[in-house]
């Protein structure tokens, strides 16, 4: 009878020890997992079978500054002196957030269908010339990264709403940005990185589903480059190589639409702009094809 | 000589138009005053004068952008800018004459909303803007912000696209 009830006992001590262990393996388990995924906000490990990286080349900038490099990874196709500190680009999931969003497959015109753009007078040629009807444009002459969430930018009807008041009751899968033309000319740099960064905060607490793609800034024309001292591709490119960086440190996709316009000279062909600076549409359909042959395919978490 | 031909082009165009509806019923003349939106903003392209590259959009695009209502508008042509100039052509064939000066007055106020956004961004373009031709001729409407206005009049009253 004494021995039956120790065992008893013995068997009770032991279900419990079990379960204690049990519990704590899941536990640990779901922290791991959830370290691995903090601090990136929408964007998951690539899935399995994700284009590798392409080897064209990426926008070089001729004034780089080792120092403040980008990525953490050494490929193909990037120039060494804009690679960032060891490990600041790359997440527990090993995607490089300081690299280009690479080649991907094809996506048709129904991809835009809950795609954001959001930008300058150069973005507003996208619902200008109807190049990506399905898409959402939130763009003006002049917006700046500062004012694109409260200045009037997204047509309806006949008036315009804010992008923030918009953003209220609309949700988008994806979202473009593009900014950085008009702040060129900001007396510094780090304003026009800081008020990005902002940006995208603002953009992730508000569409807390939505892939962000922070495109670079798109070159200008030899001659435009030759004698502007602030829309110069010198300038354009040292501002690219900062949102390379910001995107490394904040975990958002870079999209290197410079290169996607750029000739074999790093300028904009002098045929597809009139003033050096903006495009016509063929060149917007350069870039949309661009964007549909390099979407992010991993899942959100 | 290239506006001469253009011009004779748009008369031509017109002149065929109205030969063509001679036997027509009543309900028919109106299509006799209406001109082809597609050839006539074509010939202004042509015969006009531009700082910018003009390409032609879409149909529900330039409706979006000049802010129309689409139960208003029968067809509509379109040429945009690159945005370097507010620069831009259309022809709208309303459903019918009454539509077509509320197409008018909604053009208008594009064109206020188009030099609200130059003025600060490019203030040197907002004379095109305050000089832009709006003709409403039976269905017909035309928009056209160019680098010359005077031209753009002249090439309608060629192609007797305006109002008499």
């Amino acid at each position: 009878m004494k021995h039956r009830r120790r065992s008893r006992r013995r068997r009770r001590r032991l279900a419990l020890l079990s379960s204690i262990l049990l519990f704590t393996g899941l536990g640990v388990a779901t922290f791991a997992a959830a370290m691995s995924r903090f601090p990136i906000h929408a964007v998951p490990p690539a899935a399995a079978d994700q284009v590798p990286p392409e080897t064209g080349s990426v926008s070089q900038p001729e004034a780089a500054d080792p120092a403040e490099a980008g990525s953490s990874q050494d490929t193909p196709s990037q120039d060494p002196s804009v690679l960032a500190p060891e490990g600041s680009g790359s997440s527990a999931s090993g995607y490089d957030y300081g690299a280009p969003v690479p080649l991907s497959q094809a996506a048709g015109q129904d991809y835009f269908s809950d795609v954001l753009f959001v930008g300058n007078s150069i973005t507003d040629g996208v619902s200008r010339y109807g190049v990506a009807p399905s898409a959402t444009v939130a763009a003006r002459n002049g917006l700046t990264v500062s004012k694109a969430l409260t200045d009037p930018s997204v047509t309806q009807g006949q008036s315009r709403v804010s992008l923030e008041q918009y953003l209220k009751t609309h949700q988008f899968g994806k979202i473009y940005l593009m900014f950085g033309m008009n702040e060129l000319g900001w007396p510094r740099e780090e304003q026009f990185i800081r008020r990005y960064s902002e940006l995208i905060d603002s953009l992730w607490q508000l569409q807390p589903n939505a892939v962000l793609y922070v495109q670079s800034i798109f070159p200008v024309t030899a001659e435009r480059s030759a004698q502007d001292s602030t829309f110069n591709n010198q300038r354009i490119q040292r501002y690219n190589q900062l949102l390379q960086q910001l995107c490394a440190e904040k975990h958002a996709l870079f999209l290197d639409t410079y290169s996607a316009l750029a000739d074999e000279t790093g300028a904009l062909p002098a045929d597809v702009s009139p003033d050096g600076i903006h495009i016509n549409k063929s060149a917007y359909q350069t870039w949309m094809d661009y964007i549909l042959t390099h979407t992010w395919e991993g899942t959100n978490p | 000589m290239k506006k001469q031909l253009t011009a004779l082009a748009l008369s031509a165009l017109l002149f065929a138009a109205a030969a063509s509806g001679c036997n027509q019923t009543e309900t028919n003349t109106s299509a006799q005053q209406d001109p082809d939106p597609a050839a006539l903003a074509s010939a202004l392209l042509e015969g006009g004068s531009f700082d910018d590259q003009l390409s032609e959009t879409d149909q529900q695009a330039a409706m979006t952008v000049l802010g129309l209502d689409p139960e208003q508008v029968d067809q509509c042509t379109a040429y945009m800018g690159t945005g370097a100039t507010p620069e831009e052509v259309a022809v709208i064939r309303a459903t019918d004459a009454s539509a077509a000066k509320e197409v008018a007055q909604d053009l208008d106020a594009h064109l206020q909303q188009l030099e609200s956004d130059y003025a600060s961004y490019a203030p040197d373009e907002v004379p095109k803007i305050q000089k832009a031709v709006v003709e409403v001729k039976g269905r017909t409407v035309v928009l056209c912000v160019s680098a010359d206005s005077q031209q753009a009049e002249k090439l309608l009253e060629d192609a007797g696209a305006t109002q008499d």
